[in-house]
């Protein structure tokens, strides 16, 4: 039994773990059992969605328009309530989470959005000291002007990392699309985060850019220690850029399975029959 | 060419609309008559503007100091009541706008607000103020206060209903409170428009503050009346000159401030 089987099969994790025939199992970070959302109008979208993510895994979230992965992402943290579903996310039962309590663990969760949405007016160093919300006094943090040393020079490090200190005291509305999502990416780390989190992010970039990003993307996450799960449109990034690939089709999980054991081609299928939802 | 659909544009009105049409034209003809116009009274009054004109020029610059300093009190008085006007606007129009308001009755009734303070013209509320604080600066200020807030509280909760979500949920996920979002996300979002109507207000502000002297809410207006009513036509001229400097002053200032911010 190969150890990347293992990762996309906690069942057969189970079973090898009672048998002594690997380590200890590697953190379960996400748990999400019978999501169910619809939309008034769309119908169901997404239809008893099961998916396991664990520390350290990057995982690819693929599939056709409108099939639910962005929210899947969302329901997840409950930025869209789902209709119905059983979710543990970094030890909390998020169902049961009360605002404050989801506010605390959105803060551990670092999302980058596809349109990157920085605000636009303020600077750079700004957009990135919005990170720590979760962790300072709201008025500390509203912008570069109010926030302390220590944040400020948090905040240098994490465009350091992203290889944009240079543009600090730019307003962000000034940056390319590049820029702008390297940006996201400094704020989603100034969160300190646990887990990463990522809605088509290279989706509004060109293919250069894009593999940049990816690069820096993943990169992080490695070095970091923390967990990725992002959806793409992307198929060779997703072959490349993750550990396991999570296919949705018809808002159910259709696809399973370490990258490196699937092609292209077999990731088309996917997208072979159109979906309704 | 007979395939096309036909152009609801390009239909003939019928009956019930016509009707309509021509209710509107006499209502009009009936207003026109109700406001007195009358050609033959303008054609004569024609030469008496012209002598009330030259009777104000040149125009007597021997009290510009007093002129002056009634000036500076009614630009002060524009520009402390629009301060105070756009600060309550600002939370108002917070409570006003829909995606940012704590509850739907606080929507609601900061709207009603709004609309009150709009619809009351600020004529009726120096009076009121008058009334209720007495004649001179304070009761301008409070008018041209409510005055602000009932023109920018409207465009400040347009501005915010219109900015982009998407920063907003990004702070949102990040575990950012609502003042937070407000504060970081909406405001910076929405400041041109903050910007823009706050310079509107402080002109119409300065104009309005010039008649409200008029009903004895201070400043400029005050004069004016005495000069007129006194028939000292020239004092009058320069006292509108001075109106015009400022008045033209002030846009000026807010265009240049415009441009530098947008």
């Amino acid at each position: 039994m190969t150890p990347s089987v293992l990762l996309s099969d906690p069942e057969k994790r189970i079973e090898a773990e009672a048998a002594g025939a690997v380590e200890a199992a590697p953190e379960l970070q996400l748990r999400i059992r019978g999501l169910r959302k619809s939309y008034p109008g769309r119908g169901l979208v997404l239809d008893g969605i099961e998916l396991d993510v664990f520390k350290g895994e990057a995982v690819a979230l693929i599939g056709s328009n409108g099939c639910g992965k962005s929210t899947l992402l969302r329901c997840s943290l409950r930025l869209i309530e789902p209709d119905e579903a059983e979710t543990s996310f970094l030890g909390h039962e998020v169902q049961n989470l009360r605002r404050s309590a989801l506010r605390k663990l959105r803060a551990k969760v670092g999302f980058v959005f596809q349109k990157h949405n920085l605000v636009l007016r303020s600077s750079v160093l700004t957009n990135v000291i919005h990170g720590s919300f979760a962790r300072m006094p709201g008025f500390q943090v509203w912008s570069q002007a109010t926030a302390p040393k220590h944040i400020r020079e948090e905040a240098m490090y994490c465009l350091q990392r992203v290889g944009l200190a240079h543009l600090a005291a730019s307003r962000a509305d000034r940056l390319s699309g590049g820029e702008s999502q390297r940006v996201a990416l400094a704020r989603a780390l100034m969160q300190r985060p646990q887990f990463l989190m990522a809605d088509e992010p290279v989706a509004s970039l060109d293919p250069r850019v894009g593999d940049e990003v990816m690069d820096l993307l993943l990169g992080l996450t490695r070095q970091e220690d923390l967990t990725l799960l992002y959806v793409s449109h992307n198929l060779d990034h997703a072959l490349k850029f993750a550990d396991r690939i999570v296919g949705i089709q018809k808002g159910q999980v259709r696809l399973n399975a370490p990258a490196n054991t699937l092609s292209t081609s077999a990731l088309r299928e996917l997208y072979g029959a159109s979906d309704d939802g | 060419m007979a395939d096309l659909p036909p152009q609801k544009r390009m239909d003939v009105p019928g009956l019930p609309r016509f009707a309509l049409y021509f209710l509107g034209i006499v209502f009009f003809i009936w207003s026109c008559n109700g406001a007195n116009l009358s050609l033959p009274d303008l054609i004569e009054g024609i030469p008496n503007m012209g002598r009330v004109l030259g009777e104000m020029s040149p125009p007597d610059f021997s009290r510009i100091s007093f002129v002056s300093k009634s000036m500076l009190v009614t630009f002060q008085m524009a520009l402390v009541g629009t301060v105070f006007g756009v600060f309550f606007s600002f939370f108002l129009a917070i409570l006003a706008t829909r995606s940012q308001t704590p509850s739907p009755i606080l929507y609601y009734m900061a709207r009603f607000v709004i609309s009150f303070c709009r619809s009351v013209p600020d004529l009726v509320w120096a009076i009121f103020f008058v009334a209720s604080v007495g004649l001179g600066t304070f009761a301008g200020t409070l008018t041209i206060m409510v005055d602000t807030i009932g023109f920018c509280g409207r465009f400040f909760a347009e501005a915010m209903e219109e900015v982009d979500d998407g920063p907003q949920e990004a702070l949102s996920t990040m575990g950012a409170g609502r003042m937070s979002i407000i504060q970081s996300a909406v405001v910076p979002s929405a400041m041109p428009s903050f910007v823009n109507s706050s310079l509107f207000a402080l002109e119409k502000a300065v104009r309005s503050s010039v008649v409200l002297g008029l009903v004895g809410a201070g400043g400029i207006g005050i004069e004016l009346k005495v000069a007129m009513d006194l028939f000292q036509y020239q004092q009058a001229g320069t006292i509108i000159l001075s109106i015009f400097v400022l008045v033209l002053c002030v846009e000026q200032l807010s265009s240049a401030i415009r441009r530098k911010i947008m």
